[in-house]
């Protein structure tokens, strides 16, 4: 219930399991001297994603424990990018937009319509999600 | 339009018959042999839409634990809003309320969850319009925050490992931040800490200067561990504003 109320909080935070508290003492997972300068650039959803889902993939917890702060992470990124892009991966939150949430948006519109391979996959998502299941006819998935 | 109440009835009837396989349509209204068409193919829809959401969950449970779970979702919940890429969200709720076996053999699985729904949170967020100059001074002017922005607190690093990988020894507290480019509309994701936490609430409120902000992180940390802040917060500030977490300087 906790996560509930904390997740309908119209602040940036989004608790999970608990709250900042006033005072940072350092303990946090990273914390070594003041911890401002161990964040860790991760990249877009889909190339963390690519990456997450890569069972032989890197443990990027233990790297930056070894390594802290952004740099260590930077040369895997580069090296992953690419890979990571060509999974199919990048369709996830393309597939949640699904023309719905924001019927009517010029702004969204425009830049479905303006971009480029990404927004293929968006695009092709939308027209799957829009086809309410058709396409599955058969598949045996049934709720059964 | 004002549906007719035995229209509704009707649908609300068609609709517990989808999620429930359990029938109490009149015999004339439907096509016995037709009808459990509709609970396959809305399931179909309710399973897609969960797998696109979740794939990492759906990895960490295996097939048969995932339609477990998604056919117990689909049975048992009635979905509040009529947007099908809200109802992830939903799952994420139910699954964080219910007790579940599931919850017990995987620690991970709310964290999992609210990180993998969290990206379509800040995908599909309202475009906030804020207004910055492009040229300025990092070290006089006030930095403008990029508002499309959220932060999750995480009790295991589902952000950071594989999560079949991840162990009872990894629990700890771990933050991700989470925000969208205003150029490429990508949603990007930063591991941070409790102070970048800190800081990011404070640039939230109004644009704020390097000084400014030099001196709140001093107010928040232990004398000890403040020696490095101006170095690491300039670091962190060309970080934010290569990848676009802060847009530029503010006019006023």
């Amino acid at each position: 219930m906790e996560t509930k109320k904390n997740f309908a909080l119209k602040g940036i935070l989004v608790a999970g399991g608990f709250l900042v508290g006033s005072f940072v003492n350092g303990n946090d997972a990273s914390g070594t001297s003041s911890g401002l300068g161990e964040f860790q650039d991760l990249g877009s959803g889909a190339e963390l994603r690519g990456e997450l889902l890569n069972d032989n993939s890197g443990d990027l917890l233990a790297m930056l424990e070894l390594k802290c702060g952004d740099k260590a992470k930077e040369t895997e990124k580069t090296k992953d990018a690419k890979k990571s892009e060509a999974t199919k991966t990048d369709s996830k939150a393309m597939e949640g937009k699904c023309g719905e949430g924001k019927c009517g948006d010029k702004d969204k519109a425009k830049k479905a319509s303006t971009t480029s391979s990404s927004d293929t996959t968006r695009n092709e998502s939308k027209s799957k999600e829009g086809k309410c299941g058709e396409g599955k006819c058969g598949e045996g998935k049934c709720g059964n | 339009m004002q549906v007719p109440d035995k229209t509704y009835e009707l649908q609300s009837q068609l609709a517990d018959y989808c999620r429930t396989g359990i029938n109490s349509l009149p015999e004339d209204a439907v096509h016995p042999e037709h009808v459990k068409h509709y609970r396959r193919l809305v399931y179909n829809v309710i399973e897609d839409s969960l797998s696109s959401a979740y794939p990492l969950t759906r990895k960490l449970l295996g097939q048969e634990s995932w339609d477990q779970i998604v056919h117990e979702f689909f049975r048992s919940h009635k979905c509040r809003s009529a947007q099908v890429w809200k109802m992830p969200g939903e799952f994420y709720e139910y699954i964080s309320e219910i007790n579940s076996t599931l919850k017990e053999e995987y620690p991970i699985l709310t964290d999992l969850l609210l990180f993998e729904w969290m990206e379509i949170v800040v995908f599909m967020m309202e475009d906030i319009k804020v207004d910055y100059a492009e040229e300025g001074s990092y070290s006089e002017d006030r930095l403008v925050l990029n508002p499309e922005i959220r932060i999750i607190g995480l009790n295991y690093p589902v952000h950071l490992k594989n999560a079949s990988k991840i162990t009872a020894g990894d629990k700890a507290q771990y933050y991700v931040l989470v925000f969208r480019n205003p150029e490429n509309h990508k949603v990007q994701f930063m591991n941070i800490t409790a102070l970048h936490v800190k800081l990011l609430e404070y640039m939230t409120e109004k644009p704020r200067g390097f000084s400014e902000m030099a001196a709140y992180l001093r107010s928040v940390l232990a004398p000890a561990n403040s020696d490095n802040i101006h170095a690491e917060l300039e670091q962190f500030i060309y970080k934010s504003v290569e990848k676009k977490l802060i847009l530029g300087f503010s006019k006023i």
